[in-house]
This record gives structure tokens, sequence and C-alpha cells, in this order.
């Protein structure tokens, strides 16, 4: 396949984005770089199909504005377009180059959720878009599992990371996947994915299509939707998921945000929580790091010149 | 004897005292009138903690604390040590406070010797919401089993008023308040207990105050009869900041509000209280309490270092070092430590 630009694969984290990742690039999409592959683990056997640089560049830009996978910002922050975030484009710009030499290129990283509108001001708009939603439940228990993320918090991040994601494809054209429909019927999703890259003008192998729907089968469904306890916050967040349900399938040319019931206030409340343990937790790695820190207490146990354990002060409520 | 002051904050109509062997203990959670209760109960003429140090008033509570600072210290200690704080309650094992590893052991020890020196004499109000979870501890050591006044609220109203008095989310707010009810139920089994609704108690203040005073005679804590007026003029509706009705509620608080629903009827007094059986805690209690727990230990971490570059800086043995560096210019680069 010959062209340029690339398909950008976005959902949130355990939703199967990269199931559909592995049949964009049977049906004839170029992966990252070799050398730069996530490599597969125990929690996604089949490989990531993911850039390490690039999520590692994700992961940064995030942070360099105060934020963190866990703890995305909201889809109105105008971050994407801050002095902080900006100056990092020459780097961005730099680093993509380098994890596809091959193109059209499919890329898969669940961050794009929310760093998509920053790489739209690095790169020309992508072709098109994917976006894969899985039910929060399912997602929730499965990060729970795989990174001991609470719960509660797992719920809040699928929120977020969808809100973001629906408003940072806007105007692309876009296909909308549900990963329980992808894996009850292979055949007919692969097929309708390589209609999506041929009306996008990518040329699909004929076999591709085929290939495609034999990258997938049904085991890759670990977690069912149970989740007991959580069965208010759950009812919620598939409000959301049963707002985008009838767009599923359908190609859109020019992708427009649909409306989405509110997020209950508990969404933001746990990701600032995330957001500001993050930010202690990065202050207090600088802080440990920097010389005059390893420096001076290298000096202090030599020399025994140190103060005793501070006091544990209990603050008044 | 003279009731008096103790601070200009915490003032208490002087008067004859009330009279008795055993003390009566606040629990309920943060910011739900615990303060205005104790106060009442100073007005009925119970005894403040034998302290200097009562926790006067604040802009966040006008009319004080009624706290000694002395036990709010020790209490929050009792917290840490069980994996917590006041804003991030634990949820210790049934008997955490008969343990014998040292720690627990030294806690002990430590509450009776408070108790010696701050509760001497009887009847003392002891009030601190973190009672709700340290009782155990308290009652281990206390010569007399305490009666107990539980303080319920409205779960969003005391999520409202953390919200605006310490930036807290209110969805922490519920969570937290959920953990201290739940156990301010268990830590009272078995003592004299008032379940005080606290918005009731403001609309009719001189119902429940005489009530109150009823239930403080059936536990011996004689109250002067001309104290039961007075104490009455303690709980004012304007005192009731934050109404649940102002608000949009979070998909979260009917879980919460249950839990309120099924204690409101238990309101009055308990010869001999039998906690009620109450629905699981939700789940998400504990994610929200967790997370703020890791967001405060991060916290003290960053000081901590903070702390010690500080110390470490004003240390001679580091100034000369450094001095020396810098003149033979044979020692390292030494970056700038970042701040916020």
């Amino acid at each position: 396949m010959t062209g340029t630009g690339y398909v950008a694969v976005l959902g949130m984290h355990r939703s199967g984005t990269s199931a559909t990742a592995g049949m964009l690039l049977a049906l004839g999409l170029a992966g990252p770089a070799a050398h730069d592959l996530v490599p597969a683990s125990e929690s996604n056997e089949r490989g990531h199909f993911e850039s390490r640089s690039l999520a590692e560049m994700n992961a940064g830009v995030l942070e360099t504005v105060g934020a963190a996978g866990y703890a995305p910002p909201g889809p109105d922050d105008p971050w994407p377009t801050s002095p902080a975030a900006q100056a990092m484009v020459p780097e961005a710009a730099a680093a993509w180059d380098r994890a596809f030499p091959r193109r059209p290129a499919m890329w898969k990283d669940p961050r794009l959720c929310c760093t998509l509108p920053f790489w739209r001001t690095v790169l020309p708009p992508p072709r098109g878009a994917v976006l894969v939603v899985r039910d929060p439940a399912e997602v929730a228990r499965s990060l729970n599992r795989r990174d001991g993320v609470a719960v509660l918090l797992a719920l809040a991040m699928w929120d977020r990371y969808l809100r973001c994601a629906v408003r940072a494809v806007d105007g692309l054209p876009t296909l909308l996947l549900g990963y329980d429909a992808l894996l009850a019927d292979p055949a007919r999703w692969a097929g309708v994915l390589g209609d999506f890259l041929t009306s996008l003008g990518l040329p699909v192998p004929a076999d591709g299509p085929a290939r495609a729907a034999g990258t997938l089968d049904a085991q890759l469904r670990h977690e069912r939707s149970t989740l007991d306890g959580y069965e208010a916050p759950v009812a919620e967040e598939r409000e959301v998921l049963d707002a985008l349900r009838p767009l599923a399938g359908r190609r859109t040319p020019r992708w427009e945000a649909p409306t989405l019931p509110g997020p209950g206030p508990w969404v933001a409340d746990m990701l600032d929580q995330r957001r500001e343990l993050e930010r202690l937790r990065h202050e207090l790695f600088w802080v440990r790091k920097s010389r005059v820190y390893k420096t001076s207490s290298m000096l202090w146990r030599l020399t025994g010149s140190g103060r005793p354990a501070p006091e544990a002060e209990a603050a008044h409520p | 004897m003279t009731h008096t002051t103790t601070t200009p904050a915490a003032t208490v109509t002087p008067g004859a005292p009330a009279t008795g062997d055993r003390h009566a203990v606040v629990v309920g959670m943060h910011r739900s009138g615990t303060s205005a209760v104790a106060h009442t109960l100073a007005e009925l003429g119970l005894l403040l903690p034998q302290t200097s140090d009562i926790i006067g008033a604040g802009p966040t509570n006008e009319r004080g604390h009624w706290e000694a600072r002395a036990l709010v210290k020790f209490d929050e200690w009792v917290l840490h040590h069980l994996g917590g704080s006041w804003s991030a309650p634990p949820d210790p094992d049934p008997g955490w406070e008969a343990s014998a590893d040292p720690d627990t052991a030294a806690l002990r020890r430590q509450a009776s010797q408070l108790a010696a020196v701050t509760l001497a004499r009887a009847p003392v109000v002891l009030k601190d919401p973190r009672l709700s979870l340290t009782l155990p501890l308290w009652r281990a050591v206390l010569d007399h089993q305490p009666c107990a006044v539980l303080v319920l609220r409205d779960p969003v109203d005391v999520a409202r008023s953390l919200e605006r008095r310490d930036g807290f989310p209110i969805s922490l707010g519920l969570a937290v308040w959920d953990r201290y009810v739940r156990q301010a139920t268990q830590v009272v089994a078995g003592l004299p207990v008032f379940v005080l609704p606290y918005a009731a108690a403001l609309e009719e203040p001189d119902r429940w105050v005489e009530a109150l005073a009823d239930f403080l005679d059936a536990c011996s804590i004689r109250v002067p009869p001309a104290r039961r007026h007075r104490a009455a003029a303690v709980l004012s509706p304007d005192l009731r900041h934050h109404r649940a009705d102002t608000r949009p509620d979070t998909s979260l608080a009917p879980r919460h509000r249950e839990l309120l629903r099924l204690l409101e009827p238990l309101a009055g007094p308990h010869e001999r209280w039998v906690p009620p059986a109450l629905p699981e805690e939700p789940v998400w209690v504990a994610d929200l309490i967790r997370l703020a727990w890791l967001g405060q230990c991060a916290e003290a971490g960053r000081r901590l270092a903070e702390d010690e570059l500080t110390w470490i800086g004003r240390s001679r043995v580091f100034q000369a070092v450094t001095a020396f560096w810098r003149a033979t210019r044979t020692g390292p680069a030494l970056s700038p430590v970042p701040r916020r």
C-alpha cells in the first residue's frame, strides 16, 4: 500500500483498541517501526501494536500540562494550544516521523482520546479515525485487575476518555465500533473496516477482510459485565454508551460530536483527586532526584549533621 | 462551684455544674453539628476536659469547636496508626484496640495518661468527631463507661460544608460521612446512647434539649434545672448553613441517604445501644477514601523531603562544604530544587 498520513485508533484503555489495530494492519495499513513496538504482554497476548516512543510522548505531553493518563484533562480544556504544549511540537513531529517510517500508517494509542487535539496541531489531520467503545463495567474491571486502578476511578477514566474522544475526532471521517459487536461477528466488522478504509481512498488487499477477521476470537473478551456494588455509577456510564450505540458501524464522512448525558459529579471528583496525587508524586520525585537533595542527604548521613525526624503534626480540620 | 470559661471563644454561662461519675462523648461526622451539641452539653453543666487548649472559634466554626487540642492530636495519631486520617478514615478490624502489638499497647498507655490528666473530674463532655473511630481505645482505658450522643446530619449538607471549608470533592465528603456514621454506630455498642438528628434539633431546640437533659439524668448525670432553658438557646437555626436542597444531587448520594433513613427512626434515647443491621458500605467509599489517603501520603512525603532540604541547607557542615566546593571549583553542579 502506498500513500500518506495515518488512521487514528482511539478508545479507552482495555476497550479493544489493540484488537482493532491488529485488524487494520491486516487490512493493509502500516504499523509503527518494529524496534519501537510495545511488546506483547500478559494482559495483551497478541500485542499492543503501539509505538512506545509516541506513547511516552503522549504521557509526556499530558505531564507537561499537569495531567496524566490516569487523570486526563476535560474535553473543554484548551491545553493543546497552551505555550507548554506548543513548545513540544517540533519534538513531537520528529518523534512521529521516526515512529512511522511506512505510511499510510495505523496509529493506535488509547491516550489519543485525550491527546489527538494536540497532534492535530502537530501533523496534518488524520485520514480518518476509528473509535472503539466497550461496556464501562468490563473496562473498569479489566483495568482494576491489570493495574489495580480503583473501580470508581476506572469508571471516571472511561467517562473522560470517551467524552474527549468524541470531541477529538470532530470533523474527521470516523467509524465507531462496539467491541462486543466486533467480537460477536468479526467477519462482518472486518468488512465494515475495509469499506471504511476504501472510503478514505486507501486500497485494501482482496484477502484483507478475511485476514482481519481471523485475527479475532471470542476468547479476547476476558471480562464479563458484572460489577457488584457499582450499579449506580455504571448505570450512569451506560447511558453515555447508549447514546453512542446508534452511531456504531455508521461511516461518518465528517464527524460531529453527539450530545451525551452530563457526567456525574463523582467523575471530576475522582479525576481531580488523582491529578492532585500525580502532581504531588511528581514534585516528590523531582525533589528527591535533585542533586542538592542527593548530595546534601549524603553529607547529612556521613556527618550526622541533620536534625531529628520532624514530629508528625496532626492537622486540625 | 462555678463552671468557668476556658477560652473567650468557648464561653459557658457561669453557674452550678452537672454532677455524676461518667463522661459524655459526642460522636458523629465532622460538620454534623457535634460542636453545637458539645456546647449544648457544656451549657447543661458538663465540664470541659481539664486542659488549657480548648480549640476556640474560627471562621468555619464561629462558636468554637469545644475540643481539647491534645485529645484531637492524639486521636489523629491513632487514626494514622490505623492507616488513615480524619479526612481519609480507616476501616479497622473490630477489636483493634485490644491488640497486643507494641504500638497499640503504647497508644493505650498514652490514652490512659491523657485521660488521667484531662478527664480526671467527671462529668466531662468529650467531643471530637474522630471519636467515631477511636472511641474503642478510650473505652478500654476509662474507669466508667461513658454515655454517648450520636449526632446525625444529612450527608449532602455535610459534603457541601466540607467542600466549602476544605475544598473536599463532594463524592469524597459523602464517602467520609458514610464511614464515620457506620463506625459511630458500632463504637457506642452497649452504651447508653442518645441519637440526635441535628436538623430536627435546630427546628425544635427546646424539645430536643429537654430530651437530652432527661437522657443525661437517666445516665446519672444530674443537670441543674436552671440550665435546661439556657442550653436550648445554643441550637439556633442560623447554625445550619448548608441545606441539602440547595444543590443538585450527585448520583452517589441516594445510597448514602439510605443509611441516614435507617438511622433517623432511632432518634432519641437508648438505654443500651444495639448497633442496627445496616447494608454493606457502598463499594466506592473505599475507592474514594484510598485515593484521598494516597494523596495525603504523597503530600506528607513531599513536605518531609522539602523540610529535610531546608534543614540540610541550614547545617553548618553543608554550608562549609559547599563554600569549599565553590572556592575550589571541585564540587558537583548543584541543580535547583523545583518548587511549586
